[in-house]
């Protein structure tokens, strides 16, 4: 017995090492993997969401994936373009007050509900008023509604408490109010306004139903029977949780997932690019990479300081090196895609003198900086040792240092003492408006001013901007922020995703302004 | 014996409560603000505020730290802010992946060890190599481990999965939660090697640095124990190396191995963390794992005390295994 047991263990160590010989030596499969034949598309969330897939609580990126194929608004932005072009959804015609106060709209007949109950014009307010009584991050949008009215089942008017040229943005918006089915929203209530059925259930009219939703495992999808447009190619979509993208990558690799959505990572980026085997697309989108400078620390509370430290910024070689294949050095100071090419232009010559000259006549105790970044976004890593490096020839000697998100939160509205010098960030506006972004960025109440800049005069421009909705007014605005110092947008970045050659209707299915995402109905296999 | 369990189970309560208290602490001098990170940068100072008094934030301290401990107390960990769902009902949820794989992981774990220690004392043939694989297996980052597991294994061979527990929609899900018992008590032996083929890679990579460890205290017990006279009078009475091992060697070894399989599994929870990212587990290391960017701090909160409970059970089960079997202990 124990002889038989030396032996079978000398054969196992054997062949163990045999094996792993043999396996090392393996090489990938160069030929494309076979298009599925039952209709069920498997893609992946790398991390879990973070958020329930609720409309008037999801308030992050790659969620969009879920809440935009759940859930509908009452208008949408064209898919498979760059241009946030304004359609028709729940609404098919709209009109606006000359002062942007008073909007009108004609409703979609023949819409049903993940319940079965018909989308009327009752689900407007009670959507709004959800919104509100729930009143997370989303909730601003519906905040200035002054009243809702209905004129019968397919019309509606709403009027706002103040003129907002932005408003109809926000009914676009991904993140924008969605309509609930008034009537399983008044079943499903409880104590908390139906958050908690809302985590594993949803009462939209979009073309696919939650039927699975596991927090930090799984998500599913099936389409919906009773959907009031074309029927989705795809009947069910299966979304399991990847918490490492090299497992994310094997998986996509082995022909398991049809396709990578969002957070490739550099390396990867380049090997998909020279990859005949895989589809790869570089896709428009309004997010920008920003840099912010702290007007409140060090020699950066010289505004001189700041606007020669933005023009000692290299951004060419950040953008080469970083976003190669996926983004461009940013031309203008909004994000991508959300204002025509000849406004707010960014025009920031590239010259380190005036940075050396300040730097060499400060004393040697105030050269040292911190460059703070989200440390969730691998890529701002990268570019902070970029900018280490770009200040190393002038004289500042650079810590990169990552905080996470709920740490530069904490920072807007605060002095920024706590906040490093300089700080990096991607991010995307809300909806695509200049007013949007310059709000929640440049004014000193903005949620995103994370390193309290602020102008006056910036933000009477904002204010004007809101109202007429003019682009020289949000030009000038971006002129102003400029100015300062505070902010430099270094790249506009893609969305770069990977698919099997067979996935069809990638590019035509993106919106340039729902980042992470696509509408799942446009796509088929081909 | 009775006041030795009991002194171990006041310590225990102590450690908990100390545990916690430092949690409230770190929390308190953290920079990390929840309620800005949840509502995102649109959000009113109205909403923000708001959402600070729902959550209980607003209160002093010491108004926290007593109503989070007598709620604790009770299995209340308050309201994750991330999942929205009470953590206590999280934890039920993705404790028992976690526990499944650590048993798994322990299982091999000592089987390894057993293997690894029997096999360099005897000087079985390949004994060199299985000692060589297991050693450079258990000084390998796990992360990396768990890639290259993954290249090999699912990639190349595809032998397992790799991603996940199941395959299988529609697996029973009660009434342990782990799914190759839950598989077994309904009759669903598909669901119990969909499960073991889940299993089988992640737990593997856990469970060589403890093997290693493990085997390593048994290789240099038994390495002693074996030219003791006991071992030279059962070799006389013409018994093989093995059975005198087996028999008689073992038994007066596995004391010093029971106290580093204590060590060891505590230990082999911080690996659960990384393997569990790897691998798509859906555990409580992934819930941790996504808890802390958010400053999600019932949740993390209630990780870290299950974590401190279980270690300090688990130590506490050793001391107490550890007293039966040499009673002189109880006495010092």
């Amino acid at each position: 017995m124990i002889h038989s047991a030396r032996r079978l263990f000398a054969a196992t160590a054997v062949a163990s090492a045999a094996l792993l010989a043999v396996t090392a030596c393996g090489s990938g499969n160069q030929t494309p993997n076979s298009a599925p034949t039952d209709k069920v598309l498997h893609l992946s969330f790398l991390q879990d969401p973070g958020q329930p897939p609720d409309p008037d609580v999801y308030y992050a990126g790659q969620g969009l994936l879920l809440t935009t194929n759940l859930y509908e608004g009452l208008l949408q932005y064209a898919p498979g373009t760059d241009k946030a072009q304004l359609q028709p959804l729940l609404a098919t015609a709209w009109t606006a007050s000359p002062d942007n106060k008073v909007f009108t709209f004609t409703l979609r007949q023949g819409v049903k509900f993940h319940d079965g109950t018909p989308f009327t014009s009752a689900a407007i307010k009670t959507s709004f008023d959800r919104r509100l009584a729930v009143n997370q991050g989303p909730a601003y949008m519906v905040s200035d509604i002054d009243s809702v009215t209905t004129q019968g089942d397919y019309a509606a008017t709403i009027t706002l408490k103040a003129p907002n040229a932005v408003f109809l943005d926000y009914l676009a918006s991904p993140y924008g109010p969605r309509m609930l089915s008034p009537t399983g929203l008044a079943a499903n209530a409880g104590k908390d306004n139906d958050q908690a059925y809302l985590t594993t259930h949803d009462l939209g009219t979009g073309p696919y139903t939650l039927t699975d939703a596991q927090v930090g495992s799984h998500y599913g999808l099936a389409s919906f029977g009773d959907y009031w447009g074309p029927k989705p190619y795809f009947t069910t979509v299966d979304l399991p949780v990847i918490t490492d993208t090299s497992a994310q990558q094997l998986q996509f690799n082995n022909g398991q997932l049809a396709a990578v959505l969002h957070d490739l990572p550099s390396s990867a980026v380049s090997s998909y690019i020279g990859n005949s085997k895989f589809a790869n697309y570089s896709l428009p989108t309004m997010m920008s990479n920003y840099f912010y400078v702290n007007p409140h620390k060090g020699m950066f509370t010289n505004q001189a300081a700041r606007v020669a430290l933005t023009q000692a910024i290299d951004v060419q070689q950040i953008v080469q090196q970083t976003y190669f294949g996926r983004g461009k050095a940013a031309d203008q100071v909004f994000p991508p895609n959300m204002m025509a090419a000849d406004f707010a232009k960014q025009t920031i010559p590239h010259d380190t003198s005036a940075l050396k000259k300040i730097v060499d006549g400060l004393p040697a105790d105030q050269k040292t900086v911190t460059v703070g970044y989200d440390s969730s976004n691998p890529d701002n890593q990268l570019v902070g040792n970029l900018i280490q490096t770009q200040l190393a020839t002038v004289g500042i000697t650079a810590k990169v240092q990552g905080y996470p998100t709920s740490q530069i939160y904490g920072w807007p509205g605060t002095a920024a003492a706590d906040a490093p010098e300089m700080l990096l960030l991607a991010g995307w506006p809300d909806a695509p408006s200049p007013y949007t972004w310059g709000h929640i960025n440049f004014d000193p109440d903005g949620g995103l001013n994370y390193l309290n800049c602020s102008s006056p005069d910036v933000t009477s421009s904002l204010a004007k901007g809101r109202e007429s909705g003019a682009s020289d007014v949000f030009s000038t605005a971006a002129a102003q922020a400029s100015a300062t110092g505070c902010w430099l947008n270094i790249a506009d970045v893609n969305d770069f995703m990977v698919a099997q050659p067979w996935l069809k209707g990638v590019a035509e299915s993106h919106v340039v302004s729902e980042p992470n995402s696509l509408r799942i109905a446009g796509l088929s296999v081909g | 014996m009775r006041t030795f369990i009991l002194s171990r189970i006041a310590a225990m309560v102590a450690i908990l409560i100390a545990l916690t208290a430092v949690m409230f602490v770190l929390q308190r001098i953290s920079p990390l603000d929840p309620v800005h990170a949840q509502l995102g940068g649109s959000a009113s100072q109205g909403a923000i505020a708001a959402r600070r008094h729902e959550l209980g934030l607003d209160r002093p301290v010491p108004v926290q730290f007593w109503h989070y401990l007598t709620s604790a107390a009770h299995g209340d960990f308050g309201t994750s802010y991330r999942t929205r769902r009470p953590v206590s009902t999280d934890l039920v949820n993705f404790v028992p992946a976690t526990l499944e794989l650590a048993l798994c992981a322990l299982l091999i774990a000592l089987v390894l060890a057993v293997l690894l220690a029997f096999a360099t004392t005897l000087n079985w043939p390949g004994s060199g190599l299985f000692r060589a694989v297991l050693f450079v297996g258990a000084s390998t980052p796990m992360f990396l481990l768990g890639i290259l597991g993954l290249i090999v294994f699912y990639q190349q061979l595809g032998w397992v999965p790799a991603n996940g527990r199941s395959s299988i929609s529609g697996a029973p899900t009660g009434p342990t939660g782990l799914l190759t018992v839950d598989g077994l008590l309904a009759g669903r032996f598909d669901v119990v090697g969909d499960a073991i083929s889940h299993l089988i890679l992640p737990a593997t990579v856990i469970a060589l640095g403890p093997a290693v460890a493990i085997g390593r205290v048994l290789r240099s017990s038994l390495i002693t124990d074996v030219d003791s006279d006991y071992a030279r009078t059962a070799k006389a009475k013409g018994l093989g190396p093995a059975r005198i091992l087996l028999r008689h060697v073992l038994r007066n070894c596995v004391g010093a191995a029971l106290s580093m399989t204590g060590l060891q599994v505590g230990l082999m929870f911080s690996g659960v963390l990384v393997v569990e990212q790897v691998f798509g587990w859906p555990g409580i290391g992934q819930y941790i794992a996504q808890s802390i960017p958010v400053a999600d701090f019932p949740a993390i909160a209630g990780v870290t005390l299950l974590l401190g409970a279980v270690y300090v059970v688990i130590n506490t089960i050793v001391d107490l295994l550890q007293a039966a079997a040499d009673p002189r202990i109880v006495a010092v």
